[in-house]
């Protein structure tokens, strides 16, 4: 067991370095002209500007490059905004950001697994009728429909519908119900349609009838056999549900202008501002990674079929 | 049979009275249960026997209310203590039955348990959701019943995952589960059909113990007669979703009367006469859709009367316990039954064996294995699947090579077939010539084709989306055996009429057939290369026991006419007896002993082959009862010191053995 | 791996399909290279394509040891069923896409395996370590070029 974990984190270290190096090296592709804000870009001629770059190292060897980024951010210093807010730390804006980001990213994760699995129980309890058709409708839905489409429609008519605020205010509570909503409902058709077609494929088994043979009620095999075993695979998918809620997280925190990460990585983009594009990117990227492989730990914290195999 | 005698004098516990289930299947109506009628009184052990897709298991399973949910009992009665079960509407009423009363046990124990969930609480589960019972209370009860189920250590063990326990112990705790309730009646659906022959009998003796202990009332389902003869009180024969003969284990085995009961006796390899065809049923069971019309199994039974066309039999009484649903027990029939008692009598009674093999006339070793070794790296550590194995097989030989699942005996056929290449060691010969490594492509080609393999699952080896001609066709296509598109089409039409196919099955798909049609194909495919020899993996171990027959009696009738040699692998030694000349048997990746087949039966040496050899269940009541399977472990030689070796004992038996147990093996035949 | 010919046969596989890679990433990075008129980004996009194929050997070498991305498809454990009672899951293919091994089984196995070919293993390894090599190449690479 404790090897199996070892060997774990050891992989995900590799894991992490490996990806930041290829993102690191790919955003060595961006435009050279994202280095300056625009005032200066056009005040200044190209020879002036090269020399600018080489001083600053941007014309380097990629490798080389990432030797001095990983020296500066070891000293907590991950370089300025250029365009978007000049001059500003980007430490600073991300200290500001992340809390928000979080905030919303955890409150959607728990929405998504509580009202994922019981979608999905009810979609089990009531196999074939109503229920399950309704809940099929609903993942059927998410899943065919851009996501833009509905998230729109959910900000225009829903937010009328049910008197909520179009956008978010920090200081009203009410304005944050729709955004995190929104950033959960694709979580919620997946976990839904994971858990149903998990439970549904462990009531087919030898186990299950033999739990029945032994005399336990439907709803006892249900809950104690069933509801157990089809949880722990979904358990996988928790860290990696991180992914699709920062993906999510790009255009809703734009939708709703939520001042998050998401929104500032999007008009950094925008902006051409190189330097936060680079932090922030990388920052997720390091983040999804971690939140896949946490999965995995976490499964062998919660399988036992897992210890044994180790322990032979 | 003392104890039947009493049966009757008892008021059966349950009675179930012309038993009708349909199964409605896609608007189709399936009629899996045709009117059944059984009794089961207090203590006794009821075998249930038939084919499959006879309807035992669906008859059995509508006394726990457990039909999957098309099937419903349509009529008839089934009566417990009283009340009829088949009334019974909600989950709550089966409740008090189901698993308190009547509990069931299934066949593969690898599956019956939760793997995520202790085996201690699978069982604590049952007795506190019946009796309310406190959890430390329950916990004490399932450690007591896993003491009961002679799982050692039962505390710690209590703890542990299902995935810790070997097929026979996992087998022994779904018992435990079972019994955890004391019910009154324990089903057990084909209990040891999955777990090796020296398991099984472990296991049915478990329960025979448990049934006098806690005087239980045990069904037996099962497809294999051996086991029927080791522990049923009485039997009752099932076919097309009837119960067409029933008896005490005596008089079925001794005195069949319905000649589906004698056929299926009669297919029995332990009971044919070497060097002629088994007996085997002609064609399949009744497909249940359709409305079956006088005796179901006449358009089976070459001796049919014409009455069993068209009416339906009744049952007719033989004795107070015997009574059987043919025509041929009408009185009418009596001279009819008498010609043909007497025609068997005397065809038994002509059949001499065969000769044996004749070895002294120095036959030709068409293969030689010298050293073989196997070795597989799994999950970092290497291991030995096959390890310093030595043989030779003759021209035209069947040697068999039997084994328990893991002793490496598909490994040993697979490394002759050239499907492993850098991990094996050790050289093998094919007339004379070394087939391991590096060949060049003339020999290698030549090899594929007169080297041939037949399957254990006839299925999973064909390509479902292939069409029957060109399966067996496709040896031909590879290597460009054929002249022009008719000569390819007589060779397949040659091949199919060889192996009893009808011609017009060519342009069908495999799964258009059933088993041992499968099993013909996949015969075919490899005949069509004119192979001189065929290692035949496990053939007929996934079919019915009148299947088994016509495949049995179609590899030994390729075997007479195109000369082939077999190697033929099997965890069954009562087949294997019928079909073999030599007999290796196999444990842990070493053969321990081979001999001629008779020789080997006679004179076993080896403390494996003995435990194995008793462990074989035997149809014949009588040998069964009083029979007493030896347990082999390993770890009784001492070869720490003085290192085994293959040594050929007397000529042509090989057995091995280090120093010590040799001198004694010696002094075991001299006695002999 | 005993046998000194499949061990060559082997590093030949490697060599052989890190050169392909090689060979279709370069041209690849010199084009964009061209297109922005400078050698300064043709190194960067040698660099970019070697960690590129870095990650996608590592993450190959990933899926090899049994790891999934999503985590939901359940590798199949070691089957514990009597082989009576096998059902193995075929994989349902129209008849166009069918590939050899589709065509069959056991038998293609047994008697038409071609000798070229390694054992599963090693033909999976050899496909990932020659992603790496192919990555690590590129961006050895890159050093030679002067800025």
């Amino acid at each position: 067991m404790r090897k199996y974990i070892l060997s774990r984190i050891l992989r995900s270290l590799i894991t992490v370095a490996i990806v930041f190096v290829a993102v690191f090296m790919l955003l060595r592709l961006m435009p050279l002209s994202g280095y300056f804000p625009q005032e200066i870009l056009k005040e200044t001629d190209e020879a002036t500007r090269m020399t600018y770059l080489r001083n600053q190292g941007l014309l380097d060897h990629p490798l080389l490059q990432l030797w001095r980024f990983l020296q500066r951010l070891f000293q907590g210093d991950l370089g300025r905004s250029l365009t978007v807010y000049p001059k500003v730390p980007i430490s600073t804006l991300l200290k500001e950001k992340i809390p928000v980001t979080a905030a919303f990213g955890f409150a959607s994760m728990v929405t998504g697994i509580v009202l994922g699995i019981a979608l999905g129980l009810l979609m089990v309890r009531y196999k074939d009728k109503w229920g399950d058709r309704a809940g099929t409708v609903y993942i059927l839905l998410v899943r065919a429909i851009p996501s833009l489409i509905y998230l729109f429609f959910i900000q225009v008519w829903v937010s009328k519908w049910f008197h909520l605020p179009l956008v978010f205010y920090k200081n009203r509570p009410s304005s944050w119900i729709l955004p995190t909503i929104c950033l959960s409902l694709g979580s919620i058709a997946y976990y839904a349609l994971w858990l149903r077609r998990f439970m549904v494929d462990e009531e087919n088994r030898d186990y299950v009838k033999f739990a029945q043979v032994k005399g336990l009620s439907k709803k006892e095999v249900l809950r104690r056999h069933v509801f157990k075993n089809a949880v722990i695979p979904l358990t996988v998918y928790i860290p990696t549900d991180l992914l699709f809620i920062i993906s999510g997280s790009l255009i809703i925190e734009t939708l709703y202008a939520i001042p998050g990460t998401g929104g500032l990585l999007t008009s950094a983009i925008k902006a051409q501002d190189n330097n936060l594009v680079q932090v922030i990117v990388l920052m997720y990227a390091v983040l999804s990674v971690v939140g896949v492989f946490l999965g995995d730990l976490l499964v062998a914290f919660v399988d036992p079929r897992i210890k044994l195999t180790e322990g032979e | 049979m003392t104890e039947t005698a009493c049966f009757h004098g008892a008021e059966p516990i349950l009675s179930a009275k012309n038993v009708e289930i349909k199964f409605n299947l896609r608007g189709k109506v399936l009629t899996a249960v045709r009117g059944a009628s059984l009794d089961l009184y207090p203590g006794e052990t009821l075998a249930i026997v038939g084919e499959s897709g006879c309807g035992k298991s669906v008859f059995t399973k509508s006394f726990i209310g457990m039909l999957d949910k098309n099937g419903s009992v349509t009529g008839g009665q089934i009566l417990y203590r009283g009340e009829d079960l088949t009334q019974y509407t909600t989950e709550a009423e089966w409740l008090r039955i189901r698993g308190k009363k009547i509990a069931m046990v299934f066949q593969d124990p690898m599956t019956s348990l939760n793997p995520v969930r202790t085996i201690g609480e699978q069982i604590t589960e049952v007795i506190t959701w019946h009796f309310g019972t406190e959890h430390e209370q329950a916990k004490r009860e399932a450690v007591n019943l896993l003491k009961r189920v002679g799982i050692t250590d039962a505390e710690s063990r209590y703890r542990q995952y299902p995935g810790e326990f070997s097929g026979g112990m996992r087998q022994r705790v779904v018992i435990a589960a079972a019994i955890a309730c004391r019910p009154e009646i324990l089903i057990c659906d084909e209990p040891t059909t999955a777990l090796d022959v020296t398991v099984q009998a472990q296991i049915l003796q478990l329960i025979r113990r448990l049934q006098k202990e806690l005087n239980m009332t045990v069904v037996y389902i099962t497809h294999d007669l051996g086991v029927v003869a080791n522990v049923a009180d009485r039997v009752s024969v099932m076919y097309a979703g009837q119960i067409i003969e029933h008896g005490t284990v005596h008089e079925i085995f001794q005195q069949p009367a319905h000649p589906y009961t004698k056929a299926l006796l009669r297919s029995l390899p332990q009971l044919g006469v070497k060097g002629h065809a088994l007996y085997s049923i002609n064609g399949t069971p009744p497909n249940l859709f359709k409305e079956i019309a006088g005796d179901a199994f006449a358009p089976r039974n070459p001796e049919a009367m014409e009455i069993d066309f068209e009416q339906e039999p009744p049952s007719f009484p033989l004795s107070e316990t015997h009574w059987a649903k043919t025509w041929l027990l009408h009185p009418y029939a009596r001279e009819y039954r008498a010609a043909l008692d007497e025609r068997d009598f005397h065809i038994h009674e002509q059949r001499q064996p065969e000769q044996a093999f004749d070895y002294s006339g120095n036959p030709e070793k068409l293969l030689q294995v010298r050293d073989l070794s196997v070795r597989f790296k799994l999950a970092g550590k290497e291991f030995s699947a096959v390890d310093h194995v030595n043989f030779d097989v003759y021209k035209g030989e069947t040697l068999s090579l039997v084994g328990e699942s893991g002793s490496g005996k598909t490994t040993i056929g697979r490394a002759i077939m050239r499907i492993y290449q850098s991990n094996v060691t050790g050289q093998i010969l094919y007339k004379g010539r070394p087939i391991t490594g590096k060949l060049d492509k003339e020999t290698v080609r030549r090899l594929r084709m007169e080297m041939q393999m037949i399957f254990q699952d006839p299925m999973a080896s064909l390509n479902e989306r292939a069409k029957v001609d060109y399966i067996i066709s496709e040896g031909l296509y590879n290597y460009h055996l054929y002249k022009n598109k008719a000569d390819r089409n007589r060779k397949v039409a040659e091949i199919m009429d060889e192996v009893g196919l009808s011609k017009d099955f060519s342009s069908r798909f495999p799964h258009e057939f059933s088993g041992g049609q499968r099993q013909r194909i996949g015969i075919a495919r490899s005949l069509v290369m004119n192979p001189d020899f065929i290692v035949a993996d496990e053939p007929i171990s996934a079919l019915d026991v009148s299947i088994r027959a016509q495949v049995i009696n179609l590899l030994n009738k390729l075997k007479r006419e195109r000369g082939l040699t077999y190697l033929f692998i099997a965890h069954d030694l009562s087949v294997v007896r019928f079909i073999s000349d030599r007999i290796a048997v196999i444990n842990k990746g070493r053969i321990v002993e081979l001999a001629a087949c008779e020789e080997l039966f006679r004179h076993p040496l080896h403390p494996y082959t003995k435990a194995l050899l008793s462990a074989v269940p035997y149809p014949d009541p009588d040998t069964e009862r009083d029979k007493n399977p030896l347990v082999y472990d390993r770890r009784m030689h001492n070869y720490d010191a003085d290192k085994p070796q293959w040594v050929e004992i007397v000529p042509g038996h090989f057995v091995l053995g280090n120093g010590e147990e040799l001198a004694l093996y010696r002094k075991e035949i001299e006695a002999s | 791996m005993t046998e000194k010919t499949s061990k060559k046969r082997y590093f030949r596989l490697i060599y052989g399909r890190t050169l392909r890679y090689f060979g279709s990433a370069l041209p690849l990075c010199a084009i964009v290279g061209a297109l922005y008129g400078d050698r300064l980004r043709f190194v960067f996009a040698l660099c970019a394509a070697g960690g590129a194929f870095l990650c996608w050997g590592w993450f190959t070498y990933l899926c090899f040891t049994g790891w999934r991305l999503f985590g939901l498809d359940r590798t199949p454990g070691a089957k514990h069923v009597p082989f009576f009672h096998r059902r193995e899951k075929k994989r349902i293919r129209p008849s166009f896409a069918m590939k050899e091994e589709d065509f069959d089984d056991d038998l293609s196995h047994a008697i038409t395996l071609r000798e070229e070919e390694l054992d599963e293993y090693h033909r999976v390894r050899a496909r990932w370590l020659a992603r790496a090599f192919c990555g690590a190449l590129l961006i050895a690479v890159s050093f030679f070029i002067r800025l």
